[in-house]
C-alpha cells in the first residue's frame, strides 16, 4: 500500500486540473470531482494508516524492530556538486497522521462549501483551488527532501493567497490576501536560508540522510557535527515557522485572513496551512533534539505567542477573529510543546485540527444565520440552531481542555512535558501554558454567551443551516470529542496509543512515555474553572431571559452545572449550618459582593490587559513596525527616484563621480 | 608577446561559420527588402530566421567537433571553445525570440524594416564575436558592434520624442563608457605590453601593482558595467527601455545585458584574474547597490516597461554577486561562481524575454504601457495573464519555476565563499528577493483581482503567441531540467583554460 | 622627450573631453568632446607602443580601430541629433528630459 501512497497527493492535484478543464459543464459545477478525490484520498489514508500504525504498534508491543519508514524517489535532474533533485515520498507515522487530518478536514470543507458557496459565480474555480491547495499540502507532508518540501510550502502559500482573496471584488479582501502572502514570504526567507545552510552542512537535501548523519554526530564528509551551524539553520527554520504558523511577531496576517470564505478559514487556518510550520519542526525533530538553542527559541516564541494571542482573543468583536487569535494561541502551544516533546506537539496539532475546524465551520453556520460576523449582532441562537449549538459547544469544550474531550488530553500532555523538562524554558511554558488555558476558557465563554444566550440582537430571523453544512459539523464533532482517547496515558495502553502510531524511532518512544500528572491536571482544570467563573461573572450581567441555555444542556456540560452546584452548595451549607443571623447575610455578602466581585474584577482586569495588548502591542506596535518597514522602503525609493533626473549630462556626471570614487578605491585600497 | 598559433594567412571558416551565416543573412535582407514592397517587406524577417537557425546548426556542429579542445582564428584573438559555443547558442536563441517578437510589431511600421533587421543581426554578430574574443582589440570591436546598432534601434520610432530621447541618452552614456573603456585598455596594454587576455593575466601575476594600472583595470570594468546597467552606470537604462520600441527593449534587457556579462566574465576571470582581491570586493558592493536600487525604484513605478527596466537592473545586481566572491587563488570557488553567473543568465534570458513578450502583446492594443492597463487581464486573456504571471513569479523566485534555481546558485556560491562579506551578499540577495515580491505580486494581483477597464481580449498573433507560450513552458520545464545546464556550464568555464 | 609627456597630454585631453561632455549644452559640442576623448585614447595607445615596441604593432593597429569605430559612432550620434532637431527644433541637451524618475 505504501508504494502507491503517492496517489494521495496526486488525486487532488489531478482533480484540480480536471475541475478547471471540465468543471463548469458538470451538474454540481465540479464539486463532485473534488469531493470524490478527497474521499478516495481519505479512504486510502485510512488503509495506509492501518498498515503504518499497525507496523509501529507491532514494534512497540514486541519491543523490537524499527519505526515504520518507507521512502521511494525518482531522480529529476542533477544540480551539480554531486547532488541531484529528487521527487520522493516518505511515509512514516507522522506523514500518515497528517494525511488523515488533511484529507478528512478537507473533505468536510468540500461538503460544507456546497451549501456555503451555493450560487457563487466562481464556484467551480473555488473547488479547483481547494483541490490544488489540498494537493500542495499533501505534497508538503509527503516530501522526503527539503527542496520538494520547499516547493510544497510555496505552493501552499500561493493557493492560500488565491483562497483568501477569493472575494477580491472587495479591496480589503485582496489586500488581506497580499498581506498574508508577503508576511509568510518574509518568514520564507528563514526557510530558504535554513534549507541552503543544511545543504551546505550535510551535502544533501534528503531528510532521512540528514537525520542519520545527525544521529551519528557527523556532517558532510565525515566531519564532526558542528552544532552551532546546525542551530543556526534550525533557528532560521523557526523564522519560517513564525511566518507560516503565525507566531509572534509575524502573526498579524492571520486575523486579517479571515476575509476569506469561512470554510477556507476552517481548512487553512485551523488544520492545514498554519500547521505546516509545526509539521516542519516535527519532521526535523531529531535535528532539533541535537540543538538545544533552537529548542529554547521554540519554547520562548511559543510561550509569548500563546499568551499574547489569548489576550487578544478576548477583545475581538468579530467571531472569526476570536477564533483566529485562538488558533494563533494554540499554535503557540504546539510550537512550545515541540521544544520538549515530539508527541505532545503533534498530538495537539492533531486534536486541534479537528475541533478548530469544527469551530470555524460552526462559526460559518452562525454567520450564515445571523448575516453578520459581529458578536453584537448575535445572541439567542441556541434555540433556533440546536445542531450548530450542540456541535459548537462540543468544539468549545474541547478547546477549553475540559476532560474528557480531546483538547484536555493534548493540552495536558504539553504541560506535563514542560514540567518534566524543567529549567527556565520548561517552567515558562508550564506557567504560561496554564494561564493560557484560563484565558482560553474566558474568551470562549464570552463567545458562547454572546452568541447563544439571551435573545437575538441582530436583524432578520435566523434559522438552522442546511444539512450540507450541519452534516460536516456533526461529523467533526465526533473526533473533536473522542479523539483524545487515542492517547490515554495509561501504561498498558501505551503501545497501542497515538504516540506509538506516530513515533519516528522506537528508541525515542521507549524513553519518552506519555505521562499523566494528576497535580498538573488538577491545576489546569482549576484554572479553567477560574476562567469560566470570570466569564460567567462578567457576562451574566447581560439579560439572559428565562430560557437559560445552560439548563438545556443537562448532562452534557458538567462544568456549567458545577457553578450552580457550588453556588447552591455554598449558600445551602451556610444557611443550614449557621443560624439565620448576621452570619448568614454576612456570608451571602461575602459570596455575592466580595468573591464575585474579585472574580469579576480579575476577569475585567484580564480583559483590560487584552485590550491594551491588542491596541498598543499588536496594532500599534507590531503592525506598526511592519507598516513602518513598508513605509520606509517606499520612502527611500521615493528619495532615490530623484536621482533619475532625466538630464543625460547629470547621468554622465553621476556615472563619472562613481568612476572616480571607484578608481580611488581601486588604486588606494591596494596600498593598504 | 602574442603567440601566433594559427597561420594568419588562412582563416578557419568553420570556426566562423555561425557569424558568417548571420552576416550573410543580414546582407541578403538589405538587398531583398529593396525589392519587396508594402506589406511584403515583413517577409525579410524569415530570411533572418533562416540565417539564425543556420547559425545555430553550425554552433551545434562546432560543439560536436571541438570536444574538449578549441578552434582558433586570427592569431588566437578569436577562439571557439565550450564557453563561447554555450553563449553563442544562448544569443542565437534570444535572436530567434526577438525575431518572432518583431514580426508583427515592425510590420505595422511599414518603414525601416530592412534596416531594423540588419541592425539587429549585426548586433548579434557582435555578441557572438565578443564571446569568442580573447584579445582586447577584438573585445572592443565586438563590444562596439553590439552597442552601435543598439543606439540606432532605440531611436527607430523617429516620430516619437521619447524614442529619440532614449536613443540620445543611450548614445551619450554608451560612448562615454566606450571612451573610458578604451582609456583603460590603452593603459593596460601599456603596462603589460600585450592585448591578449591570457598574456595580460601572466603579466599581472608577476608585475607591480601600480595605482595607474589598477585604475585602468577599473576603467575596463566600467565599460562593461555600463552594458549590464550596474549602479552607478545604470542611469540610461530606465529611460532607454521606456522610450524604445518594446522588441528593442526586450533585446536590450536580455541579449545586450548577457553580452555585457559575457565580456565582464572574460575580462575579470581571465585577464584580471590575478587581481581578484582588488576587483571582487568592489563588484560585490556594486552588486548590493545595484540590486537594492533596482528593487526600491521598481516599487515606485506605474509604467510597466519602466518597472521591468528597474527589475532588470536589480537582476543584474544578483548576477554580480558571484563576481563579488571570486578570489585569485581558489579555482573551485571561481568555477562555481562562473557557473552561477551562467545559470542565472540562462534563466534570466528565458524569464525576462517572456515577460517582455507578454508586454509586447498587450502594448499593441493598449499603447500606454501602464500597469493599470493590465487590470482584469486574467478575465480578458487568461492564457496571456497566466503566462505573464509565470514569468513574474519566476523573476521573483517562486518555485516550481526556474527563477528559484537562479537565485539558489547565486546564494549558495555566496555562502560557499565562507567569508563574512559572502554572507552579507547572501543576506542582501534574500532580503531583496522579498522586496521584489511586492511589485511582482502587485502586477499579478492587478491582472487577476482588479476590474478590467477594457473588455476585449488581447490577440497576440501567431509568432508572438508561440513565443510567449514556448517561453512559459520553458520556464517551468527548466526548473526540472536545470541539470542539463549545470553540467554544461561546468564544462565551459573559462577559468581552467584561462 | 620623456615618454611620460604624451601620456600626461593624453590624460589632460581626456579630462577636457570629459568636462566638455558634462558642461556643454549644444549636442554637437558634446559629440566633439567625445571625439576629444577618443583622440586622447589614440595618443595613449601610440605612445605606449612607442615605449614598449612590440613586433605586432599592436598599439598602432588598435589606434586605427579606435579611429574607425569612433567615426562610426559619431556618424550615428549626429544622426540621432538630427532626428531630435527635426522633432524639436532644438539641440539643447537639457531639453531632452521627458523621461525621468
Amino acid at each position: 500500500m505504501s508504494s502507491v501512497a503517492w496517489l494521495i497527493p496526486a488525486l487532488p492535484a489531478a482533480s484540480a486540473v480536471v475541475i478547471v478543464a471540465l468543471g463548469r459543464k458538470m451538474p454540481v459545477g465540479g464539486a463532485e470531482i473534488g469531493i470524490l478525490s478527497l474521499a478516495t484520498a481519505f479512504v486510502l489514508s485510512l488503509v495506509l494508516a492501518v498498515e503504518v500504525f499497525g507496523a509501529n504498534v507491532a514494534a512497540t508491543t514486541s519491543g523490537v524492530g524499527e519505526a515504520f519508514l518507507h521512502t521511494a524517489r525518482v531522480e529529476l535532474a542533477p544540480i551539480g556538486a554531486g547532488d541531484s533533485l529528487f521527487a520522493g515520498i516518505r511515509i512514516d507515522g507522522l506523514t500518515v497522521m497528517m494525511f488523515l487530518l488533511v484529507t478528512f478536514v478537507s473533505l468536510m470543507v468540500h461538503v460544507y462549501s456546497l451549501g456555503y458557496l451555493h450560487g457563487d459565480e466562481r464556484f467551480t474555480w473555488y473547488y479547483a483551488v481547494l483541490s490544488f491547495f489540498s494537493a500542495a499540502m499533501l505534497l508538503l507532508v509527503v516530501s522526503d527532501n527539503l527542496m520538494l518540501l520547499l516547493v510544497g510550502w510555496e505552493l501552499v502559500g500561493v493557493s492560500s493567497f488565491l483562497l483568501i482573496g477569493f472575494w477580491w471584488e472587495l479591496k480589503a479582501n485582496s489586500d488581506a490576501a497580499i498581506k498574508a502572502f508577503l508576511t509568510t514570504k518574509l518568514g520564507d526567507v528563514g526557510l530558504v536560508v535554513g534549507v541552503v545552510a543544511l545543504w551546505g552542512q550535510f551535502g544533501t537535501f534528503d531528510i532521512a540522510a540528514i537525520t542519520a548523519m545527525v544521529g551519528d554526530g557527523v556532517q558532510a564528509g565525515g566531519a564532526p557535527l558542528d552544532t552551532g551551524l546546525l542551530s543556526f539553520a534550525l533557528i532560521a527554520f523557526v523564522l519560517g515557522v513564525v511566518g507560516k504558523s503565525a507566531q509572534f511577531p509575524l502573526h498579524t496576517w492571520l486575523p486579517d485572513a479571515m476575509a476569506g470564505p469561512t470554510p477556507v478559514s476552517a481548512l487553512i487556518h485551523a488544520a492545514t496551512m498554519v500547521t505546516a510550520g509545526v509539521f516542519l519542526v516535527a519532521r526535523l525533530y531529531p535535528l532539533y533534539s541535537a540543538a538545544p538553542a533552537a529548542q529554547a527559541t521554540l519554547a520562548v516564541i511559543g510561550a509569548i505567542t500563546l499568551l499574547m494571542a489569548g489576550l487578544l482573543a478576548l477583545v475581538q468583536e468579530d467571531i472569526k477573529k476570536v477564533l483566529a487569535y485562538s488558533t494563533v494561541s494554540q499554535l503557540g502551544y504546539m510550537v512550545a510543546a515541540l521544544a520538549f516533546s515530539y508527541t505532545a506537539g503533534i498530538f495537539h496539532l492533531f486534536t486541534h485540527g479537528f475541533f478548530k475546524a469544527l469551530l470555524f465551520l460552526g462559526a460559518g453556520s452562525i454567520i450564515h444565520a445571523a448575516h453578520s460576523n459581529n458578536l453584537r449582532d448575535m445572541g439567542g441562537l441556541a434555540k433556533v440552531m440546536p445542531t450548530t449549538f450542540a456541535t459548537f459547544l462540543v468544539g468549545t469544550l474541547a478547546l477549553m481542555a475540559v476532560p474528557p474531550l480531546a483538547g484536555f488530553w493534548s493540552k495536558d500532555e504539553i504541560l506535563v512535558e514542560a514540567a518534566a523538562a524543567g529549567g527556565y524554558t520548561g517552567s515558562l511554558v508550564l506557567v504560561v501554558g496554564a494561564l493560557g488555558g484560563a484565558l482560553t476558557v474566558l474568551y470562549m465563554t464570552r463567545v458562547l454567551y454572546l452568541t447563544f444566550a439571551g435573545s437575538f440582537r441582530g436583524e432578520g430571523h435566523p434559522h438552522e443551516s442546511p444539512r450540507s453544512m450541519t452534516g460536516p459539523l456533526v461529523a467533526l464533532a465526533v473526533p473533536a470529542a473522542l479523539i483524545g482517547l487515542v492517547n490515554l496515558p495509561v501504561e498498558a495502553f501505551q503501545p497501542y496509543a497515538f504516540s506509538a502510531w506516530t513515533m519516528f524511532s522506537l528508541e525515542y518512544w521507549q524513553t519518552h512515555p506519555i505521562a499523566f500528572e494528576p497535580a498538573i491536571a488538577a491545576v489546569a482544570v482549576g484554572l479553567a474553572l477560574a476562567g469560566f467563573l470570570a466569564g460567567w461573572a462578567l457576562y451574566r450581567a447581560l439579560p439572559l431571559g428565562d430560557d437559560d441555555p445552560a439548563r438545556r444542556l443537562g448532562p452534557v456540560s458538567t462544568v456549567l452545572a458545577e457553578k450552580y452546584y457550588l453556588d447552591r452548595l455554598w449558600t445551602d451549607l451556610v444557611t443550614r449550618t449557621i443560624v439565620r443571623d448576621t452570619a448568614a447575610p454576612a456570608a451571602v455578602t461575602l459570596n455575592d459582593e466580595v468573591i464575585d466581585r474579585a472574580v469579576a474584577g480579575a476577569g475585567r482586569a484580564t480583559v483590560a490587559t487584552g485590550r491594551r495588548v491588542y491596541d498598543d502591542v499588536d496594532q500599534r506596535g507590531i503592525d506598526g513596525v511592519l507598516h513602518g518597514l513598508a513605509t520606509s522602503t517606499w520612502w527611500s525609493g521615493a528619495r532615490l527616484r530623484l536621482s533619475q533626473s532625466g538630464n543625460v549630462q547629470l547621468y554622465a556626471g553621476a556615472m563619472l563621480t562613481g568612476v572616480v570614487v571607484l578608481a580611488i578605491v581601486f588604486a588606494v585600497g591596494e596600498v593598504s | 608577446m602574442t603567440d601566433l598559433a594559427s597561420d594568419p594567412t588562412t582563416v578557419d571558416l568553420f570556426a566562423l561559420a555561425p557569424e558568417l551565416s548571420v552576416v550573410v543573412a543580414a546582407l541578403l535582407i538589405l538587398l531583398v527588402e529593396l525589392a519587396l514592397t508594402g506589406e511584403r517587406k515583413r517577409y525579410v524577417n524569415l530570411i533572418g530566421l533562416v540565417g539564425v537557425v543556420a547559425a545555430l546548426a553550425f554552433t551545434v556542429a562546432l560543439w560536436a567537433d571541438i570536444g574538449d579542445g578549441a578552434r582558433a582564428a586570427f592569431g588566437n584573438a578569436f577562439v571557439v571553445d565550450a564557453y563561447a559555443l554555450l553563449f553563442k547558442g544562448l544569443f542565437l536563441s534570444v535572436a530567434l525570440f526577438v525575431l518572432l517578437l518583431s514580426y508583427r510589431y515592425f510590420s505595422e511600421f511599414r518603414t525601416y524594416q530592412g534596416e531594423y533587421y540588419v541592425l539587429l543581426l549585426g548586433s548579434f554578430v557582435g555578441m557572438m564575436l565578443m564571446v569568442s574574443a580573447r584579445d582586447l582589440v577584438m573585445l572592443f570591436v565586438a563590444l562596439e558592434l553590439v552597442s552601435i546598432p543598439g543606439f540606432v534601434m532605440a531611436g527607430l520610432r523617429k516620430f516619437d520624442l521619447r524614442s529619440n530621447e532614449g536613443a540620445l541618452k543611450f548614445f551619450v552614456m554608451g560612448v562615454l563608457s566606450a571612451a573610458i573603456l578604451l582609456f583603460g585598455m590603452s593603459v593596460v596594454y601599456g603596462v603589460t605590453g600585450t592585448t591578449d587576455l591570457a598574456g595580460i593575466a601572466v603579466a599581472l601575476e608577476t608585475g607591480e601593482r601600480l595605482p595607474l594600472l589598477l585604475a585602468a583595470v577599473l576603467f575596463v570594468i566600467v565599460g562593461f558595467g555600463f552594458k549590464i546597467s550596474a549602479v552607478p552606470f545604470h542611469f540610461w537604462a530606465p529611460d532607454t527601455y521606456q522610450g524604445s520600441p518594446v522588441p528593442v527593449t526586450a533585446f536590450l534587457s536580455v541579449a545586450s545585458k548577457a553580452a555585457g556579462f559575457a565580456g565582464l566574465l572574460q575580462v575579470t576571470f581571465v585577464a584580471f584574474a590575478p587581481l581578484a582581491d582588488v576587483w571582487a570586493p568592489v563588484l560585490g558592493v556594486l552588486a548590493i547597490l545595484t540590486m537594492s536600487l533596482g528593487n526600491l525604484l521598481a516599487l515606485q513605478q506605474t509604467n510597466v516597461v519602466r518597472l521591468l527596466a528597474y527589475s532588470s537592473i536589480a537582476h543584474a545586481g544578483y548576477m554580480l554577486v558571484p563576481f563579488g566572491v571570486a578570489t585569485a587563488t581558489d579555482a573551485a570557488l571561481n568555477s562555481d561562481a562562473f557557473r552561477a553567473v551562467l545559470i542565472y543568465l540562462i534563466a534570466y534570458a528565458v524569464m525576462n524575454s517572456g515577460a517582455f513578450a507578454a508586454v509586447t502583446a498587450v502594448t499593441r492594443s493598449q499603447p500606454s504601457r501602464l500597469v493599470a492597463d493590465y487590470a482584469g487581464l486574467g478575465r480578458r486573456s487568461p492564457g496571456l495573464a497566466a503566462a505573464l504571471s509565470i514569468f513574474l513569479l519566476s523573476l521573483g523566485g517562486v518555485p516550481p519555476l526556474v527563477g528559484i534555481w537562479a537565485k539558489f546558485f547565486v546564494f549558495s556560491v555566496a555562502v560557499e565563499a565562507g567569508t563574512a562579506f559572502g554572507l552579507v551578499l547572501a543576506a542582501a540577495v534574500v532580503l531583496n528577493t522579498v522586496v521584489a515580491m511586492f511589485y511582482y505580486l502587485a502586477v499579478v494581483r492587478t491582472m487577476w483581482m482588479d476590474e478590467p477597464t477594457v473588455e476585449e481580449p488581447v490577440a497576440p498573433g501567431k509568432a508572438l503567441g508561440f513565443a510567449v507560450g514556448g517561453l512559459a513552458v520553458l520556464t517551468v520545464v527548466l526548473f526540472l531540467g536545470i541539470g542539463v545546464f549545470t553540467d554544461v556550464a561546468g564544462v565551459s568555464t573559462l577559468v581552467a583554460s584561462g | 622627450m620623456a615618454a611620460v609627456y604624451p601620456l600626461i597630454f593624453a590624460a589632460l585631453l581626456f579630462s577636457v573631453g570629459v568636462y566638455g561632455l558634462l558642461s556643454r549644452r549644444h549636442a554637437v559640442l558634446v559629440l566633439m568632446s567625445i571625439e576629444l576623448m577618443l583622440a586622447a585614447v589614440t595618443v595613449n595607445l601610440v605612445t605606449f607602443w612607442a615605449i614598449a615596441g612590440d613586433a605586432l604593432l599592436t598599439g598602432q593597429v588598435f589606434a586605427l580601430f579606435v579611429m574607425a569605430i569612433g567615426a562610426a559612432e559619431i556618424g550615428v550620434g549626429l544622426a540621432i541629433i538630427m532626428l531630435i532637431y527635426r522633432n524639436r527644433a532644438s539641440v539643447n541637451i537639457d531639453d531632452a528630459d521627458l523621461m525621468k524618475y
